[in-house]
């Protein structure tokens, strides 16, 4: 299924058929979000594909009717044109050189856009560059999968041509969005088309211009030479231009070059080359190198664990720790009973809150163990332990949430690598818990468990939720369970533990960490806790970069407000308080 | 057939196979120049591959020794690596800064201009990956048809068993204990296995890798358990494939284009230590896989296919002046001979010079026209065109020269475009002439003439050489012709031409147009001959920044020294003069 998030992702969700696929422009990137998180709840697999424009066509697209407009001198229009990127051409009073190098992206959009890739299990682009494009624009790199869109054309029965003609393609483009390539084709002696939303003939030109759904637009692909694509980021139209022989000019941007055989490019902020890659596009024909295959349905995923192991894999145990909440025990349960991974148990342990044995005996892979005295979810967790001789282990608070591929990837990767721990990325979800014990979401951050650490960082702190980790069962015999005594338990052990093991990192989100608008305020003292993590428990002597770095962060710490939590990227509309 | 020039590009020669190809490193180019020269002039289609380095990790390479022999702590050693690039608060490399050493271009002034050359000379270049052709297009600013190659080295036979603990190899067969230091230092955080498979088998000072050379027996047995290949080459993705191929994990520099063919490569920049462990880490997690990989190009570039049936090929006559030199008559009708297109004619118009009636005889597509009296070149083209009734025109001085595609390339050209007009790129040769009449070659270049105009420039000059166009017949009786009283005749009727006509632009080298060290003195004095063109054969009065631009052109004529012509890129050696 396709969800599309926007205008010109409504028209790409056409092309691109049979696909499980979020596609969305940059200002609609919240509503992909959303999307995203929806679905990973559902346990589905989908590609995200996110329609970045690209600066010089975006910047030249908008400045050029205003030097057309500003004088008659077709030579100073073309001066301007060519020089918009060098010494010389003001845009609205900055250098051009800075508009062109401007980023397309707000800051805000940037974040949302980051999380939102990587919220996705894979990207589908429309070619390297545009990959390469992404990924300096958006912080992480993501797995990613090429898929070319030709769009349809019309049926032209071509003729040798009688003169030189050139037909600018640019059907979703207006007179004024196609007016640069228009004027940059202007010197060229022979018939040049210009295919357009509007038909409209730019000011300062010399085209003829046809509406893209005019019957003559075929008539006039009889007799071209070549084509000029306008599209700087998809080369789907030049493909299909390029496998009924026409001589094929592209945005460098684009990437067509990887797909066409003697594509000639241009740069968008250069009218001469546009001119240029003209004149050479007319002396030989395109052809087509061989195409990308369409892309999976979905993204592909590595051989799941029981593919790996030769017979039923390594049971994976959760422990649940669980008080006065059977409403979110539920809820844990029937996540764990959602996995994908063909060898879950659960061991449920009840610390002296309300009955939950009725809850507990509707999930067959679950038992329950029943403590006498309330003494807290540490303690608990490691009553819960000493029930799981083997495999692997994982820990679940009772109001958290895995997704149903987490156990999969993160035993399929301590599987194929013999990793002792593996973890993987945690979406926070905010929520307030309403009157009748549901969950109202409130906000969400995939920013902030979305990173690995290295031994040494682990020293200071690390970026991994509590519940994105999974555990072979005998790391506890070797260094020991979580300490009672400390306030940041799980940064704790996380530290012992990478000073022995390897942390092999899915960088997927497979789980969310929730964050209850309620306890906010219940935050522990993070900074004496911080404090004493660093200088009782693990103290460093001879690594003054180490104990320099874990001295800013305390100070970091010491600045934050009482009740201090990582705030939502972007928080679901309320109505104000009255 | 492949000539290698340089030891990366001998190494790569025997993995290209069956392929015709010119393969250099940066520092043997001028080699590399004069090959596709001599291979041009024989008719001959090759790929040019020009082993060009990466810069971060050219830069990383050099640096990382230093560093970790600057001081034994780890996290500073961390520290450094991590902040190469990192302006303000970053480091310096000798006393400069990080970024700026890692932007600077690895090529000097010379060998750009040198290997630019090179790929103009190049039907078309071989490149490793989409990346790695950005790359060279970036640094030597042209752009040339690609075709993408991979070349899978050999790996030893390998029988993988499940490991017991993460096992990492580090790929580096071709790197010694230096050039590896900076990986196996990446990697001294990771629990577990890591063997350096390195040209040398040492292992680098300040890092805990097990070091093997390659082909040790004992790199099999590390391959057998490990779980993913960290590779190290900046530009080859082939070893990538060949592991991807093998179902380990991959870890590969970002600017190797591994990511192109193998699905989830994890990448990394060498100017950022952390990248590579946290790529490491991730690539444990999953196995990778290969995309549907490029085919293997051709045996020799593609040229493009006569648009009609060889019977319906329109003549094409050259009309070659020639004046008491008859060796260079028969040198020029030899080239004609061995023109690849189906339909070639001459007219030979002896400007009352000695008798080559013998000559012409034994050329059958060769017809004599012989004048009475002298009237030098220009009179005898026209003389010769009024034999000429229809198809394609080409002009030819006798001691110029046609390489075997030229008049295949530009006819094809002008049948599929319907243009009047092409032409192609011209190599200047300089000669001196011998005793015997016999030419040697002093030197080349192939930059002067490697370009199209304009209308609008052509108005200023053009560059073009002559005996790069090829005319449609009927073209002079609209335009006229050459005028005899100009000096610069050439570009005088290519101004009015570029005014009415376009020009379609075949970006080959096709033709060599000869400069002789005798008539460099010889030269008109082209400072008159074109403020004559600018004044009085076609002024302009309503372009002031045509104006402007003519004269500026006429400043920079009047500071040439007398005898002025470009100097050649490439020169041979000659003994000094005594």
């Amino acid at each position: 299924m396709i969800t599309a998030c926007g205008p010109l992702a409504q028209r790409y969700a056409q092309l691109l058929g049979d696909c499980d696929a979020i596609v969305t422009e940059p200002a609609y990137v919240l509503n992909a979000y959303t999307e995203a998180v929806r679905r990973h709840g559902a346990g589905e697999g989908f590609y995200g594909m996110l329609l970045l424009e690209e600066s010089h066509d975006r910047a030249l697209t908008a400045f050029a009717p205003a030097v057309l407009a500003q004088t008659p001198d077709d030579d100073r229009r073309r001066w301007l044109l060519n020089n918009v990127n060098g010494e010389g051409v003001s845009i609205n009073g900055r250098p051009g050189r800075d508009v062109l190098a401007e980023p397309v992206l707000t800051p805000q959009v940037v974040r949302l856009a980051s999380e939102f890739l990587l919220l996705c299990p894979a990207l589908l682009v429309r070619s390297s560059m545009e990959y390469e494009r992404i990924a300096a624009a958006l912080s992480p790199r993501r797995p990613f999968e090429v898929v070319v869109l030709e769009p349809p054309l019309p049926e032209v029965e071509r003729r040798a041509p009688e003169r030189p003609a050139v037909v600018i393609w640019a059907p979703e483009r207006d007179v004024n969005t196609a007016a640069v390539h228009a004027f940059a084709l202007a010197e060229v002696h022979g018939a040049v088309t210009l295919v357009s939303a509007d038909g409209l003939v730019p000011p300062g030109t010399r085209v003829a211009a046809l509406r893209f759904d005019d019957p003559r637009v075929a008539e006039v692909l009889a007799t071209a030479g070549s084509v000029v694509l306008t599209d700087a980021t998809d080369p789907g139209a030049a493909v299909a231009f390029a496998r009924r022989g026409y001589g094929i000019v592209a945005p460098v941007t684009s990437g067509a070059h990887e797909f066409v055989r003697n594509a000639h490019l241009y740069d968008p902020a250069l009218q001469r080359q546009l001119h240029v890659a003209t004149m050479k596009s007319l002396a030989e024909p395109a052809s087509l190198r061989a195409l990308p295959p369409p892309p999976p349905r979905s993204p592909a995923r590595p051989a799941i664990a029981a593919q790996i192991a030769e017979s039923l894999p390594p049971p994976v145990t959760v422990v649940v720790p669980t008080f006065n909440r059977r409403d979110d025990l539920e809820r844990a349960l029937t996540c764990i009973g959602a996995q994908t991974y063909p060898n879950v148990r659960a061991v449920v342990v009840n610390d002296a809150g309300c009955a939950v044995d009725d809850v507990v005996a509707r999930f067959p892979f679950a038992r329950l163990l029943n403590l006498e005295q309330n003494g807290g979810a540490i303690r608990a967790v490691m009553e819960g332990l000493k029930l799981v001789e083997d495999g692997f282990v994982q820990f679940l608070a009772d109001d958290d949430w895995l997704f149903p591929d987490h156990v999969d990837r993160l035993a399929s990767a301590m599987i194929r690598s013999g990793a002792p721990i593996a973890h993987a990325n945690a979406l926070i979800r905010y929520v307030s818990r309403t009157e009748d014990g549901t969950l109202k979401t409130t906000g969400f951050n995939a920013g902030i468990f979305r990173d690995t650490a290295t031994p040494a960082e682990a020293m200071v702190s690390t970026a991994i939720a509590g519940n994105a980790l999974l555990w072979r069962r005998d790391v506890f015999r070797e260094i020991g369970g979580w300490r009672e005594d400390c306030g940041l338990a799980d940064q704790e052990i996380q530290l012992r533990a990478f000073q022995r093991y390897a942390f092999a990192f899915v960088d997927h989100v497979t789980a969310e960490w929730r964050v209850h608008a309620s306890n906010f305020s219940k935050t522990a003292d993070s900074g004496r806790e911080q404090r004493r993590v660093f200088e009782e428990l693990h103290p460093v002597h001879d690594r003054p970069t180490l104990e320099q770095s874990r001295a800013q962060l305390l100070e970091v710490i010491a600045l934050r407000p009482p009740g201090f939590v990582f705030e939502p990227t972007f928080g679901l509309v309320e109505p104000a308080e009255l | 057939m492949i000539s290698a020039y340089g030891p990366v590009a001998q190494r790569y020669a025997q993995t290209l196979g069956d392929v015709d190809a010119i393969v250099t490193d940066p520092g043997y180019v001028l080699n590399a120049y004069t090959e596709a020269v001599r291979r041009r002039y024989a008719g001959e289609l090759f790929y040019g591959m020009f082993l060009l380095e990466e810069n971060h990790d050219r830069v990383i390479t050099a640096f990382a020794p230093a560093v970790l022999a600057g001081t034994q702590d780890d996290d500073r050693r961390r520290v450094l690596l991590n902040k190469v690039n990192v302006t303000g608060g970053g480091v310096n490399l000798n006393g400069r800064p990080g970024p700026e050493v890692l932007a600077e271009p690895n090529l000097t002034p010379q060998v750009v201009r040198g290997a630019s050359e090179f790929l103009n000379l190049c039907p078309a270049l071989l490149v490793r990956s989409s990346l790695e052709y950005e790359r060279i297009s970036a640094a030597l600013s042209r752009r040339r048809p690609f075709e993408v190659v991979l070349l899978e080295p050999a790996l030893p036979e390998v029988e993988q068993r499940a490991p017991q603990r993460p096992a990492v190899v580090i790929w580096a067969p071709e790197r010694d204990v230096n050039a590896a230091a900076f990986h196996a230092f990446a990697l001294a955080e990771v629990h577990g296995d890591v063997t350096l498979v390195s040209a040398d088998g040492l292992v680098p000072p300040g890092t805990r890798v097990t070091a093997l050379r390659a082909g040790d027996p004992r790199v099999a047995a590390a391959l057998a358990t490990a779980c993913c290949v960290v590779l190290t080459d900046a530009t080859d993705p082939g070893a990538a494939v060949a592991f991807a191929r093998r179902g380990y994990g991959i870890v590969a520099p970002a600017s190797s284009g591994a990511h192109e063919f193998v699905r989830n490569a994890h990448l990394y920049d060498p100017a950022i230590q952390r990248q590579l462990h946290v790529a490491t880490m991730k690539s444990l997690a999953e196995p990778a896989s290969l995309r549907a990989l490029p085919s293997p190009p051709s045996r020799t570039p593609e040229r493009p296919p006569l648009p009609v049936d060889v019977a319906a090929a329109p003549p094409v006559t050259v009309v070659i002046p020639t004046f008491n030199r008859r060796a260079d008559i028969e040198r020029a009708l030899s080239c004609i001979e061995a023109q690849t297109y189906p339909n070639v004619r001459a007219v030979v118009v002896n400007d009352a010079g000695t008798p080559v009636d013998d000559i012409v005889a034994r050329f059958p597509f060769a017809t004599l026209l012989n004048l009475e009296q002298n009237g030098g070149a220009i009179r005898a083209v026209m003389e010769g065109l009024k034999l000429v009734e229809g198809g394609f025109v080409q002009f030819l001085a006798d001691d110029d020269w046609l390489f075997p595609d030229h008049i295949g390339r530009l006819a094809t050209a002008m049948i599929r475009s319907g243009a009047m007009i092409a032409h192609s790129n011209v190599l200047i040769r300089y000669v001196t002439r011998l005793e015997d009449d016999s030419l040697e070659t002093t030197g080349y270049n192939s930059e002067v003439f490697s370009d199209t105009a304009t209308p609008s420039e052509a108005l200023i000059c053009t560059p073009i050489a002559g005996n790069a166009l090829m005319w449609h017949r009927s073209v002079f009786h609209e335009i006229g012709f050459w005028r005899e009283d100009c000096g610069l005749a050439d570009q005088e009727i290519q101004l009015r031409a570029s005014q009415r006509y376009a020009f379609v632009y075949v970006d080959q080298v096709t033709a060599e147009w000869r400069v002789h060290a005798s008539n460099f003195s010889k030269t008109a004095d082209s400072l008159g001959e074109q403020r004559r063109i600018y004044e009085e054969l076609h002024p302009i009065s309503d372009r002031p920044m045509l104006m402007q631009r003519r004269k500026q052109t006429l400043e920079a004529i009047a500071s040439r020294p007398p005898g002025f012509v470009f100097q050649p890129t490439v020169s041979m050696v000659q003994p000094a003069k005594s």
